[in-house]
């Protein structure tokens, strides 16, 4: 797929601004926890990796908003 | 961690898992720090019993301290086996009371300290930290799945535990033609969805986001990948494989640790044979590693 001109700089600026932002609080103390310690703080692990108590659900009868309705895929 | 899934089809039952297991590694000097270890070579799939027609994933707690999980399931194996057991259903709720029994046996202090915690109406920072720890080291899962003789008609049943349980809970069947991930199953789920859960959250509780829920659905919903209903054997084995390798991939390349990886295992049980393995580690794929030999 080739991106016209107006999305190349939209994509551009996107990126741009992305390497501007500092990175957040939480992943900041992260780094520096497993800098310190060589392990994740569990609540990182689920933030970014998912809850290890929680299954996620994938299938034709599943949908992003029964995930909240229902709670169905997300376990 | 662990990247584990389960399909079912109507032909069959397939599991697939990561093979990585993290063990923190104490120093042998009093105040010296020791290192987490990520060792790629852990099994996460069993046969239960042998030339046999049930298999179990397993994610979440490494082993328990003193029976590992193939033991365990070797002795649940001798039990049903000389029970007969009838219905699936049966299996599965009765790997989770056999389980149950052993984890808060062997886990009985664990499981004191993690109730006490989650009882309490307010907790500090650190009771808090605490909680979250015996969360996240003491909890997990199991998928048993496969087929009774006197039926074949396959099946699969998620099963979990966390240290502030009182009692089993009950077990959850799977529905023919989906997968479903443990452990760490956000990638995939963003890679389908186009978001995870926790996204979600931290966009709706940003403050920032002025619309309903329901909208913000609509945002993200058209950028779901729509999935296939009751794949071929062959297909749902390709596709947890491929979900489980690109997990893997992705945390290698990633900013952190590979707490997914090694070999990809997958494992089938059709209606019309027992167990087979479709990508099994040799006993020697340690020392093989990088494939010298």
């Amino acid at each position: 797929m080739t991106l016209d001109t107006s999305q190349r700089d939209l994509q551009q600026q996107i990126e741009a601004k992305l390497q501007q932002m500092p990175p957040a609080d939480w992943v900041r103390d992260m780094l520096d926890h497993y800098r310190r310690t060589g392990s994740y703080r569990p609540e990182d692990l689920r933030r970014l990796l998912g809850d290890p108590n929680k299954a996620v659900e994938v299938g034709p009868n599943v949908s992003l908003s029964s995930f909240f309705t229902t709670g169905r895929s997300d376990r | 961690m662990t990247i584990a899934a389960c399909y079912l089809s109507s032909e069959g039952v397939v599991f697939g898992a990561d093979s990585t297991t993290t063990m923190f590694v104490s120093a042998p000097v009093r105040g010296a720090k020791g290192m987490e270890h990520h060792y790629n070579y852990a099994q996460k799939i069993f046969e239960i019993g042998d030339h046999s027609t049930l298999a179990i994933a397993v994610w979440g707690l490494g082993n328990l301290p003193q029976t590992s999980y193939r033991t365990l399931i070797a002795q649940f194996a001798d039990s049903i086996s000389a029970q007969g057991v009838q219905r699936m259903a049966d299996v599965a709720n009765q790997w989770n009371q056999f389980f149950w029994s052993v984890y808060s046996t062997e886990q009985q202090q664990v499981l004191h300290r993690a109730r006490v915690l989650h009882g309490q109406a307010a907790r500090s920072r650190e009771e808090q930290e605490e909680l979250d720890f015996l969360l996240q080291a003491f909890s997990g899962g199991f998928c048993l799945g496969g087929y009774v003789m006197n039926d074949r008609t396959p099946s699969a049943f998620e099963i979990k535990y966390d240290p502030t349980m009182t009692a089993p809970a009950p077990v959850d069947p799977l529905s023919t033609g989906s997968t479903r991930f443990w452990g760490c199953p956000n990638l995939i789920h963003r890679l389908i969805y186009g978001i995870d859960f926790q996204v979600l959250g931290a966009v709706l509780e940003s403050g920032k986001w002025s619309g309903s829920n329901e909208e913000l659905f609509a945002l993200v919903g058209p950028h779901c990948l729509g999935q296939p209903h009751d794949l071929p054997i062959r297909e749902a084995i390709d596709w947890l494989h491929a979900s489980i390798y690109t997990t893997n991939k992705t945390m290698k390349f990633s900013h952190m640790a590979p707490v997914c990886g090694g070999p990809v295992e997958v494992a089938v049980i059709t209606t019309d044979r027992p167990f087979r393995w479709v990508r099994h580690k040799r006993f020697d794929a340690a020392i093989e590693e990088g494939g010298l030999v």
